[in-house]
């Protein structure tokens, strides 16, 4: 049960105590008084959850069509193209966020080490006939790493090689099963980590 | 005495003309009160010439005074120059640079006075001429009424609006009176350089212009100013908002990320600090990045002590909010704060000498002047809300 509350907050207003509401997205504790301050400007919006805890869910959303910062957590599903490859470690740009596209010409890092690659045998991977420069693929991502990239995996069955161009004549390949790609029009088949779709 | 004649060698210490009681430790000099001229010059503006009561057919024979930096005292530098307008004074005169800084200001009376004293010695009995100084305030608008007739706590009338720059991740406009500053929010960016905060927070880059025409004096294009690289006041001012910013942004939301904050004075009449305080914080919470409260700022000046009135016991001095440049030209000193109405002040700085009595009072002005900023600003946020709805 959700109920939005037409209230437009700006920051630092109080929403309520940490009694009374369980803190949401936009949404701080300010530990002086225990109490629940909003962090954007937006409407405030309070969601009823039938979970063990019976404080409802306040958050601040900003409205919707105005930019909002995208953060990347642990667990975001994101889409990202592989830049450099070494015998260990891939290293891949992020493009999107889930469904959301980042703009900006910088872009986070990301960094897809050769133990990640998979979730079977980690130990004789070969990130060569796993993914290729400007491969785009689906990850995860498992941690904030360091201060320069973020770290991903593609140790799932959804996750892997998206899209990839033929290594000879750049056209877009064809997937053949989770380890390999074709080239539809000189067939040659390249090895890949690839992506397991939903079928069609 | 015979006038020596000039070598020029200025480092000669018989050339040298030192004020009286000012030394290069700025030691303040007592300055004789007088209501008309209590105030720093400008840059290069003539204050008079010393030329020689008669003629005594020695052809260095005049001074040309100028002010270089209306606030700092050095040493006066005799520098020789061609004088074509003086021809009485047999082509050539020794214009004298006065660079001048001390705590309090002296009268340019006494400065002249001083100056002819000293000058005379080397050049033979001297008369000084006052150039006609056409920015010499009225002594009516010294006795404490401000110009454009504001109250003492009065600040001027303030515009915003944000969502300004379209480019940008958020931004925001700030007009008080004839102030206009700018401000751009690009965030949160990669970050790709080893910063000073730690990987778990946002690192907030600021960097604050004043546009060329900003300042009364044009900042133009000539041998000091073709440099493209900020001058040390853009420096200090970016540094004031940068840190000031840390203090309202949630930093720790934002990881490994940079968020960059461009400021740009349009026009500084006065109080520029605080407007840009104040719009940066507007443009950080256009721009949705998550901040504990808004930055409200306002600045503070003091009038030099004015003659006492009728039945007062000593002197006072004026607290003026919300100063604007021509009011600065006579302030002794100026406060500037900012505060984050929940968290407490986040800025608060000062220049001149303040008594502690006085800083009680501009602190009670300030809090009172920061707290209308703040709702402004809230209202100014509220109702941009409003028209994307």
């Amino acid at each position: 049960m959700e109920a939005s509350l037409v209230a437009r907050t700006t920051p630092g207003r109080r929403i309520g105590s940490v009694e009374q509401y369980r803190p949401g997205q936009g949404v701080f504790v300010d530990l002086d008084d225990g109490s629940l301050r909003a962090a954007l400007a937006g409407t405030v919006h309070i969601q009823f959850q039938d979970d063990h805890d019976s404080r409802p869910l306040v958050s601040v959303i900003r409205p919707h069509n105005l930019n909002l910062p995208h953060v990347l957590t642990v667990g975001d599903l994101v889409t990202a193209r592989i830049i450099r490859i070494t015998p260990r470690v891939a290293t891949a740009e992020i493009l999107c966020r889930g469904l959301t596209v980042l703009q900006g010409e910088q872009t986070f890092r990301a960094t897809l080490r050769a133990q990640d690659v998979r979730a079977t045998e980690i130990d004789k991977v070969k990130l060569f006939d796993s993914f290729r420069p400007n491969d785009i693929v689906q990850a995860r991502v498992i941690s904030l790493g360091d201060r320069f990239s973020y770290f991903i995996s593609t140790a799932e069955n959804e996750l892997g090689v998206l899209f990839a161009r033929c290594s000879t004549c750049s056209k877009p390949m064809v997937p053949v099963d989770w380890t390999s790609m074709r080239c539809p029009h000189q067939c040659n088949v390249e090895q890949r980590k690839v992506a397991k779709r939903p079928p069609q | 005495m015979d006038p020596m004649p000039y070598s020029g060698n200025h480092r000669n210490a018989e050339s040298r003309m030192v004020l009286p009681q000012s030394t290069n430790t700025c030691r303040p000099v007592t300055p004789s009160r007088s209501s008309t001229a209590t105030f720093p010059r400008r840059f290069g503006e003539e204050l008079g010439s010393v030329h020689p009561s008669k003629q005594t057919g020695h052809r260095r024979s005049g001074l040309r005074i100028h002010c270089s930096c209306g606030k700092a005292v050095l040493t006066p530098v005799p520098r020789k120059i061609r004088d074509e307008s003086k021809p009485e004074l047999g082509g050539e005169s020794v214009e004298v640079v006065l660079v001048t800084m001390v705590d309090e200001l002296p009268s340019m009376a006494s400065v002249m006075a001083a100056m002819t004293t000293k000058v005379s010695d080397q050049y033979g009995p001297l008369v000084y001429e006052p150039r006609g100084l056409e920015s010499e305030p009225s002594s009516a608008w010294f006795s404490g009424s401000r110009q454009d007739g504001r109250g003492d706590e009065t600040i001027r009338p303030v515009f915003q609006r944000v969502g300004v720059i379209g480019q940008a991740t958020g931004s925001a406009y700030h007009e008080a009176g004839r102030t206009k500053v700018f401000c751009a929010v690009y965030g949160p960016l990669p970050s790709t350089e080893v910063g000073l905060v730690g990987e778990g927070e946002a690192q907030i880059v600021c960097e604050i212009r004043f546009a060329r025409f900003a300042k009364a004096a044009l900042r133009g294009y000539g041998p000091q100013t073709t440099t493209t690289a900020a001058s040390v006041e853009e420096r200090d001012i970016s540094g004031i908002v940068e840190r000031a910013l840390m203090a309202m942004v949630r930093t720790e939301m934002y990881p490994k990320s940079r968020i960059e904050v461009f400021g740009t004075v349009v026009e500084d009449h006065g109080s520029v600090l605080p407007a840009l305080l104040t719009c940066a914080s507007l443009a950080i919470v256009d721009a949705g990045i998550e901040s504990v409260d808004c930055i409200a700022a306002c600045g503070v000046m003091l009038t030099p002590p004015l003659e006492p009135e009728a039945g007062a016991t000593s002197e006072i001095r004026r607290c003026w909010v919300d100063p604007t440049a021509d009011e600065l030209g006579v302030m002794d000193a100026e406060v500037v704060m900012a505060v984050l109405p929940l968290k407490g002040i986040v800025h608060l700085s000062s220049t001149g000498p303040i008594a502690p009595t006085d800083f009680s009072r501009c602190k009670i002005l300030l809090s009172e002047g920061c707290k209308q900023l703040a709702r402004i600003s809230r209202n100014t946020i509220t109702k941009s809300m409003m028209d994307h709805n």
